[in-house]
């Protein structure tokens, strides 16, 4: 009796954190680095025993006793529709607008190798964060974002150390972040020769490919040999980016009006903007007590408060460059997760989520509508011999965002979006 | 005993909160829809009522917002009864504005009813309830009475004659309007006159139609929202350097004008000069004599001469039509409270689009042009401002009703890349314009505006 309340005291521990918690989201994070990891709902910072540890917890590399390489990608397609606000003078009655169809493919590698009884090093290859939302043409709303791509592609060579008794673990590795910004919007103007409202240029907002540093380490412990701790911190991180404003002007038809807009259009000119990416803390508790049973729950801390606006200098004419406010704040993710040993070959895993979103209703605009997030999964692992192969299906659900009439650029209405992700990875062990 | 007091005291306090304060007149069913007014019902724009701006009149906007079918108004082709003012040239300053060639039609005479928009250009309160279109065309509105009211009744008669539903009003611009445009206080509704007109008038709408919803709007106070007063500054301006030409005192150069009564004098501080004097300007009106061998004025041939009375407002008769209107929105608010009616705050859209009125990407301003507000005769209002006029309407509507109209979108103007843009601009063949102009006076007035 007094053995089963101690061996569930983590878990109601972290629920109770979860509850308490001022929660709330995701951002343009992305956390499917591995589709073992995806298959248990992101759930994968106690468990860690494939080489996406070295996102999920590096410390988890060190109880890989082997050699492995694994490779793999996850296909993310998004459904949304935007509803104009009936009380916004200028999105009342818009309906069905949505996203061009995109699939977008973040891929991940990975390669461990021990060395000695007690330490093992690897590498890894993935894409923290990524954000597209390119509208379709006639998008209402491209005066604030008719397209956003946000790139990123991390390089982490990693380290780690457990104890001769497997019990404690610690890793760590230097991370290598690269990134690139695109931000498309139009101008929008009145033509008095008409009274109608033209599209009448593009800001086409490219940056080369910058770069940052930053860290990250783990901690995992295994009280027991049901019972497993872990800790994961990846540290926030800044990219200065440089680039070109490239300025195109669309000719109406009307030659006078042309030719005033020709005259008031910022030239074409180099940019510059910054963004901070916040850093994330992994608390994580996983549990075999139940026979041919993992099962796992994670809260992940987000410090998206360092998101605190999008400046936009425009070095030629700096008064055509803007700044947004963003003011995020940070939010909690909760990912329970489960893997069934079904036969020695075949497990069969089940994932759940919830990403609180911390956008504050003021900085939900098309450029990044996010919302709370749901998300439930189901994957399937295969291994036999040196061969590992993981594929998952993940369906993610962001809960009705509307704007409540506050948006600072009069851009108001409700926007839907679902997400269906598939990951997939193949292994060889060595 | 003590909670059941409290339960009670509650009871008593939901059933407050519950029935609302404010029980509106009538229903909105909008199944026989008419609207009464003046030009702003009528959709007149840049001086013109012409069918392109008539199906954005915020009559019309009401009715496709709510669903009111088969609503008929009396049409005219382009370039419509008063040719529309056009653009001609928008580079050079100041900007060049011209009539169109040619006039319109009536394109709806032979409808066998009364129409839904039985707006009169030109109508102030009194009208709505003795023009019928019979009368000789002695002055503008009863020109337009002609073919819309076509003597079958005043405006509120052939409302009551369709058995409205819901009746929308808009009057009483007209009663303060003469006297800004005409430049005289004299030119004022009194006071006593417009609330007997009013009341009269709602009076005959409310017996007529006991269950029909109805719904009025306030006046605009803020004559400084009109561009027709407000571009024209009241001193000399340089035309080579666009800036005002100072005198010895420092202080730049007040122009010349009637002040009243023959009393000559330059223009104190806070006057207004109107839109249509810029004209006159431009030959030396108003331009103090002394400038008359100056170049480049000495070019010009009538420095010395004073603008007159009718071109100007002084600070006073400004101050004069300011209260006189706040007096008509005291009886507007008067009249539609004692009869449940709600008033939608035209008032206050006015005062907004004066401020600057964010619109999407849009900025709404009372420039002259290039505000998106008026039109180009510098206070009748484009099809985008019409559509702002009626979402104040359908708020009203349905803040007093709980209906849920949907505002209409300035969206609806936005022309994305790509599409051909005309947006239900008839594309008007060249033998239908050559037909058009044989019936066309040939009309050459030209319109230079000071600057935007």
């Amino acid at each position: 009796m007094r053995a089963t309340s101690s061996r569930f005291l983590p878990l109601v521990f972290l629920v109770i954190l979860m509850i308490s918690s001022a929660a709330y989201g995701s951002g343009f994070a992305l956390f499917e680095h591995g589709a073992k990891a995806v298959g248990m709902g992101g759930a994968f910072a106690a468990t860690a025993d494939d080489p996406s540890a070295i996102f999920y917890n590096v410390a988890g590399i060190a109880q890989q006793r082997h050699g492995e390489l694994l490779v793999g990608g996850t296909a993310i397609t998004f459904q949304n529709n935007f509803t104009g606000d009936s009380n916004d003078l200028w999105t009342a009655g818009v309906t069905g607008q949505k996203y061009r169809a995109h699939v977008f493919i973040p891929p991940n590698a990975y390669a461990v190798m021990p060395i000695g009884s007690n330490i093992t090093v690897g590498v890894g290859v993935f894409t923290p964060f990524g954000l597209r939302t390119n509208w379709e043409p006639g998008w209402v709303g491209s005066y604030v974002s008719n397209d956003a791509n946000i790139k990123t592609v991390s390089i982490e060579p990693a380290i780690a150390w457990q104890t001769s008794d497997g019990r404690i673990a610690i890793g760590a590795g230097p991370e290598y972040r690269r990134g690139r910004v695109i931000l498309s919007r139009d101008t929008l103007a009145d033509n008095p020769f008409n009274g109608r409202v033209y599209d009448v240029a593009n800001s086409y907002l490219s940056s080369d490919w910058d770069n940052s540093w930053g860290w990250n380490a783990g901690v995992l412990f295994k009280p027991s040999p049901t019972w497993r701790f872990g800790v994961s911190y990846r540290s926030p991180m800044t990219i200065d980016f440089k680039g070109t404003a490239t300025i195109t002007q669309h000719p109406t038809g009307n030659a006078q009006f042309d030719a005033i807009v020709a005259s008031q259009l910022p030239p074409t000119q180099p940019v510059a903007t910054s963004i901070e990416f916040p850093d994330f803390l992994y608390l994580a508790v996983a549990t075999s007590a139940i026979e041919k049973w993992d099962i796992e729950f994670d809260v992940v801390r987000n410090n998206w408060s360092r998101f605190k606006q999008l400046k936009v200098d425009l070095l030629t004419t700096p008064a055509a460059g803007f700044t947004r406010v963003e003011d995020w704040k940070d939010t909690y993710s909760y990912r329970l997760g489960a893997n069934r040993h079904v036969t020695p070959d075949w497990d069969i895993r089940f994932g759940a989520l919830y990403d609180k979103n911390p956008e504050p209703i003021t900085a939900v605009t098309p450029l990044l509508p996010d919302a709370d997030r749901e998300g439930a999964t189901l994957g399937i692992g295969w291994h036999h011999g040196p061969l590992l192969f993981d594929i998952t299906e993940f369906m993610l659900h962001f809960k009705r965002r509307g704007t409540n009439g506050q948006n600072p650029e009069g851009f108001n209405g409700t926007y839907k979006t679902d997400a269906n992700l598939v990951s997939l990875n193949l292994g060889y062990r060595f | 005993m003590r909670i059941r007091s409290v339960a009670r005291f509650a009871a008593v306090l939901l059933t407050a909160v519950a029935v609302p304060a404010f029980a509106a007149h009538g229903t909105a069913d909008f199944t026989r829809f008419v609207a009464l007014g003046d030009s702003y019902g009528a959709g007149l724009e840049s001086g013109s009522l012409n069918e392109h701006h008539q199906q954005f009149s915020w009559p019309a906007v009401i009715a496709r917002q709510a669903g009111a079918p088969d609503f008929q108004q009396p049409l005219v082709s382009f370039p419509g009864i008063g040719p529309e003012l056009q653009i001609i040239d928008l580079i050079h300053y100041p900007p060049t504005i011209l009539p169109a060639e040619g006039t319109g039609q009536p394109l709806n005479l032979n409808l066998a009813r009364p129409y839904n928009n039985l707006s009169i250009p030109g109508a102030n309160v009194a009208d709505l309830t003795t023009l019928t279109g019979a009368q000789p065309p002695t002055n503008t509105q009863k020109l337009f009475a002609q073919f819309i009211l076509r003597g079958l009744g005043t405006e509120v008669q052939q409302a009551l004659a369709q058995t409205p539903t819901f009746i929308a009003i808009w009057i009483g611009g007209n009663d303060a309007l003469g006297a800004v445009l005409g430049g005289t206080p004299a030119a004022l509704t009194p006071v006593d006159a417009f609330r007997t007109a009013y009341n009269a008038m709602l009076d005959q709408l409310t017996a007529g139609a006991p269950t029909a919803g109805i719904v009025v709007g306030n006046i605009p106070n803020n004559v400084l929202a009109l561009p027709y007063i407000t571009t024209v500054p009241p001193v000399l301006i340089d035309p080579a350097t666009q800036k005002p030409v100072i005198g010895p005192d420092g202080k730049p150069v007040a122009l010349v004008a009637d002040l009243g009564g023959g009393n000559i004098g330059q223009l104190p501080a806070g006057s207004f000069v109107l839109l249509p004097a810029a004209s006159k300007i431009a030959q030396g009106f108003g331009i103090p004599g002394i400038l008359k061998a100056i170049p480049p004025f000495n070019q010009l041939p009538h420095v010395g001469e004073p603008l007159a009375d009718t071109d100007v407002l002084t600070p006073d008769e400004v101050a004069t039509i300011t209260q006189r209107v706040n007096d008509f929105n005291a009886v507007i608010q008067d009249a539609a409270s004692s009869r449940d009616i709600p008033v939608a705050d035209i008032k206050g859209l006015f005062d907004r689009v004066v401020a600057g009125e964010q619109v999407g990407p849009l900025d709404i301003n009372s420039s002259f042009i290039t505000g998106g507000f008026f039109s180009l005769d510098g206070f009748h209002l484009t099809d985008i401002g019409y559509t702002m006029f009626a979402d104040e309407y359908i708020k009203a509507i349905n803040h007093a009703y709980k209906t849920s109209i949907a505002l209409a979108p300035i969206s609806d103007f936005y022309v994305p890349l790509g599409s051909t843009g005309s947006m239900g601009m008839p594309v008007i063949s060249p033998e239908a314009a050559q037909e058009m102009l044989m019936f066309a006076p040939q009309t050459h007035k030209r319109l230079r505006a000071a600057g935007h």
